[in-house]
Formats: C-alpha cells, structure tokens, sequence
C-alpha cells in the first residue's frame, strides 16, 4: 500500500495540501482513503513541510496555584483543548516563538518582563484545523503522562493506565487494549518514588521496516520482578519482552528509530553532596526490540557533576548537567554536551554553558535536575527548553560558550511534535 | 553530432513526442536531471535527443522555463517569483497544468516540479471530492455505505 500511487505525480499535488483538503479528499476513492493516512503519504509531506511545533495540552478552567513557591496545576475543569505552538525558522529570533496569551499562560507573580526581548504576543496557529477538542473527555480521566510524539501520532497515559493515541491532524483517535499485568497496583513509580512500584518507564516510537508504531512500557510489580511490555499497532496486542537488565526511567526520548533514556535510577537516592556522578544512556531499538548502550560523554569532558540527564536537540543526543541544590557557584550554571556522530564518543563535545544568573528573583528554589529539552532549535541557533516548573527558556547557542535563557513564560504540559497524518490504527485505512 | 554558439555554449536538439525538433544550450536543458544524465552517458552526442513522453507543446513552455532560470542567477528573486506566477497563470487550466507537471516529474526538474504542483495544490484545496474526481477523472468506488462512513469520519473536513 505504501508509496505506490497509481499516478505518479498527483501525490506530489497532495502532499502540498492544507491537512484539511487531505482529509476531505479521503472520500474521493479507496484508494485515495487509505493512501492519505499511509506512512508513505505521510513521509512524503513531511519532506516537503517539516513544521516542528509544541503541542501543548491545556485544561480549561485550568489554572496554577501558588503553593510554598512552587506552582501546582490546579484543575478546575477536566476538560482539554489541544493548541499548537509553531515554532518558526524563518524568524530572526526576535518573534522566535511567541506563546504569551493571557487566557492559557499562569502569569507568574515576579515580573519576567525585563528578560524578554520578543515582540508582542500572539498566537501563531490560529485556525480551527489545528486546534482540535481533545477527545478523551470522560470524567475522572485526566492525563497523566504525555509519552511522545512520532509523525503526527500523539501517545497519552490517562489515569489507571489507559493508554490512548490520537491524531490531532485528523481527529482520529483510540484506545489501547489494556495491559494485563498480574500483580500490579498502578500508578508510576517515578511519580512515588518511595514505592518502587508501577510503571518506570514509557516510550512511544516508529518502527520504519515494519510499519509499525509501537509503545514501551516497564514495569516493577509488587513482588518487585521488572517487567517490559511492548504493545505493537500492527499486532494490534501486548506482549512481554524477554528481561534486558536495562533500568530505564521516565519517557523515551526517540531519535533514530530507538528510544532513549539516562541511566539515573540510582541518583533518585543520592542526597550526599560531593557525588559525582557517571551517568549511562541506555537505548531501545524500536524495530528490533532491543536494549543497548550510547556511549556518554568521557568522565575528563563532564568534569565534576552531580546529575546528567539525556536530551536531545536537532538530530543529536545531547546531555546536561550540574550540580543539585544551592551549593555555590554550581548550581547557577549547566553544561550542555552534544554527540555530533550517533553512537561515537569521541563526538561529544561541549555546547554550551547556560548561566542562571538570575536564580532568586523568582522567588523558589531552583534545580537543574528538573530541565527538560523539548527538542526544539530553530536556524538561528536559538533552544527552547521547558524546566520542571513549566517555566519556558530560550537560549541563545550560537557563537558562545555562555549564554543566559530569556523566560518566557509558563506552559503547562506540552510535548514536541510534528505535522503529520499518521493513523492510530494499522493498517492505516482500518478504523474498526 | 554538436553545435556551439559564438558564446561558445554547447548546443544540443531535443525531439518532442510528435517530432517537433529544439536547438538549446546545453547548460539550459541540463536544468532536466533526467536530460543531464542523458548527456553524461553520452545520448546527445549523435542527433537529438528523443523525449517521447513530452509533446512539443509542452516541451516549448518547460524550454521557456528553463531559459528563464537558467539566464537569471544574478537577478533579483523577486522578478523571477513574479515571472513564474505569469508563467503558471499563462498556463491557464488544470488540464495544461497538469500536462507540465507530468512532463517536469519526467524531466526532473525540480524547481517546475514544484511551482506547478504548488499550483494545481492551491487550485484544488477548496474543491469537493465531486470537483477533484472530475478533474482527473477518478472513479468513486465506494458503495453508499462506505461512502457515508468516510465522510461521517471525515466530517470535520466539510464544516
């Protein structure tokens, strides 16, 4: 089905069409029906319009509350909307990316206003094809866990488990059959990380040779045995993967066809200051289901760290780091590293040093560990990068060695993601 | 057989489907990958080259196209945006259009490939499935039921 149009120049008509033109023209034949959501299609389009954008889920009624200096969502309303934020690459990095509206951003009680430099707000997306009712609105169901993102396809944990995908593009969405797993209470252990139990680990991920689309999942049950289950799209079912040994934590981050997590499951201990830290990336191969190891940066580049998370930035792996807590000078400053060449070590090299000279102003504690690379870097070398306080910054990476982030303002959850048509089911005409 | 121009310039004869014959430099028609890789294997060195997929009709205007790009590296983008929109509009309808973008895919001309499909795209994104099936001529195989249900899927797309 994939890639074999019978004219072999119409696609390349489609392929420029809005998503709702493709959409409408779903109803012109079979054959056009299930070519319009096929991964050919859908790779097709995204070579010739690569939009990376933030999607950022937002409750209505939704709202922060100011609790002992740190901010906690406060839900009023379990009901979402989906928006878009595009992050534009032929700007100059003046209106780089512009996400300030007065409705959807928690205006933070200390001015961030000296540190931006950007026209003024708006929205860039504004039209009705891309926003999007979110469409699990069921009571007592919120969301979780927002676990990726791959060619359009967004992966989302609800509450007790349900795991559900769905494309904003097209609207079409489902349920995953739910895991059956013995012994197993719910809940995320690295949301309860007193209680070793539940899920540690969630991945969602494209596997290209197959055509399939596939979600990771590891689990530490009661009788604390470590469990993997990969569920396959094209298999339509779960299956337990053989034990490889591998301690993964949080969401993968996908890059290459594979998964990637930081090896940190032992710092969740570490309260001693002075250790330093070696920090592994393990990897998961979505085609091949299998673990291994990327090489992290050699010990004589990270220096003396503390913590080191994996993230990624463009096409490259990149990993951060620093120290924990308010011990002076270090905790003002993060190291950036990328891995130019995938999987070669001597290809770490240093990219920047991000100085937080303003920590304090804000009034609450800060802590590097809590960053978070939202995987976004326009032409101009700018980074966006979201902390564990949904705090946005910008960073400035090119020509320095130093930089200091601009804030920008507050999202609440959002994930990278990518224009894309790809179905929620497989194949990809089968909606049943 | 070859032909060179005071300017020294390569010349070399394409031959349309219907047999009609076009003298062009050779750095002109070499804007056609597909042509350029004719000429590095050494197809043009005896008479023309055939292209037996393109009409003469439509050869002249992808040979207007590739003059015009390949004369204007120094000239300011803007003039040469304003050409090409003349140009897709001297085009006129879908049925031209689409004739260009068949003979620029075979070509290989990527810089055609995508004006005129960009084109034929802004032509047709506010059409109906009724409209594009008439265009190129594409049977509605649905039953009504299946019909229905497409589009009941689809609905967003029609509001």
């Amino acid at each position: 089905m994939e890639n074999c149009f019978p004219s072999n120049f119409v696609d390349k008509i489609l392929a420029r069409l809005p998503k709702k033109s493709i959409m409408r023209f779903r109803c012109v034949s079979k054959e056009w029906s299930s070519y319009l959501v096929s991964d050919g299609f859908n790779k097709l389009r995204c070579t010739l319009r690569p939009p990376q954008r933030l999607l950022k889920l937002k409750y209505s009624g939704f709202s922060y509350i100011n609790c002992e200096n740190s901010f906690v969502p406060f839900v009023n309303d379990r009901s979402f909307f989906a928006s878009f934020v595009n992050v534009d690459e032929d700007s100059d990095g003046e209106d780089f990316c512009d996400f300030f509206d007065g409705e959807d951003f928690f205006v933070p009680s200390v001015s961030v206003e000296q540190n931006i430099r950007f026209k003024k707000p708006k929205f860039l997306v504004p039209s009705v094809s891309v926003e999007q009712s979110f469409p699990f609105k069921t009571p007592n169901r919120i969301v979780v866990n927002h676990i990726g993102s791959c060619d359009g396809l967004v992966c989302l944990h609800l509450d007790s488990l349900e795991l559900v995908l769905w494309n904003p593009c097209t609207g079409i969405h489902r349920e995953l059959p739910k895991l059956d797993v013995d012994d197993y209470t719910g809940g995320t252990a690295w949301l309860d990380v007193d209680d070793y139990t539940g899920v540690t680990a969630f991945g969602f991920g494209h596997a290209p040779a197959s055509c399939d689309y596939k979600i990771f999942i590891r689990l530490i049950l009661h009788s604390q045995e470590e469990v993997t289950q990969i569920f396959s799209l094209k298999a339509n079912s779960w299956k337990k993967l053989e034990n490889h040994g591998k301690k993964m934590l949080g969401n993968g981050l996908l890059l290459h066809g594979a998964l990637h997590w930081d090896d940190n499951w032992d710092d969740l201990s570490v309260d001693d200051v002075g250790v330093v830290c070696n920090p592994n990336i393990i990897a998961f191969d979505v085609e091949g289901e299998e673990a291994y190891d990327v090489p992290s940066p050699p010990p004589d580049l990270l220096g003396d760290i503390q913590f080191a998370r994996v993230g990624i930035i463009g096409d490259c792996l990149c990993m951060y780091g620093g120290w924990y807590g308010t011990t002076a000078p270090h905790y003002t400053t993060l190291d950036i590293w990328i891995m130019k060449e995938y999987c070669v070590q001597a290809s770490w090299v240093p990219l920047i040093k991000v100085t937080f000279d303003d920590i304090g102003s804000h009034g609450y504690c800060y802590d590097a560990s809590d960053m978070v690379f939202r995987e976004l870097i326009n032409n101009n070398g700018h980074m966006l990068m979201q902390d564990g306080r949904a705090r946005v910054l910008l960073i400035d990476t090119q020509s320095k060695t130093r930089s200091t982030p601009h804030y920008m303002g507050y999202m609440s959850a959002t994930i990278p993601y990518t224009d894309g048509l790809a179905s929620p089911y497989y194949p990809s005409s089968g909606n049943d | 057989m070859s032909i060179t121009t005071e300017n020294n310039e390569k010349m070399i004869t394409l031959m349309s489907s219907d047999g009609e014959e076009f003298v062009v430099e050779e750095a002109v028609a070499a804007q056609s990958q597909t042509i350029k890789h004719l000429i590095e294997d050494g197809c043009s060195t005896e008479g023309s080259i055939p292209l037996p997929n393109v009409t003469g009709r439509v050869l002249s205007e992808v040979i207007q196209y590739c003059k015009k790009h390949s004369s204007s590296d120094d000239k300011e983008e803007k003039e040469l945006e304003a050409w090409d929109a003349e140009f897709v509009k001297a085009a006129d309808d879908h049925v031209a259009l689409t004739d260009l973008m068949m003979a620029a895919n075979f070509l290989d001309i990527k810089g055609l490939l995508d004006l005129v499909a960009q084109t034929l795209a802004n032509m047709i994104t506010g059409k109906s499935p009724e409209e594009v099936r008439r265009m190129w001529n594409i049977k509605n195989d649905f039953t009504p039921e299946e019909a229905e249900k497409v589009r009941k899927e689809n609905q967003w797309a029609f509001e």
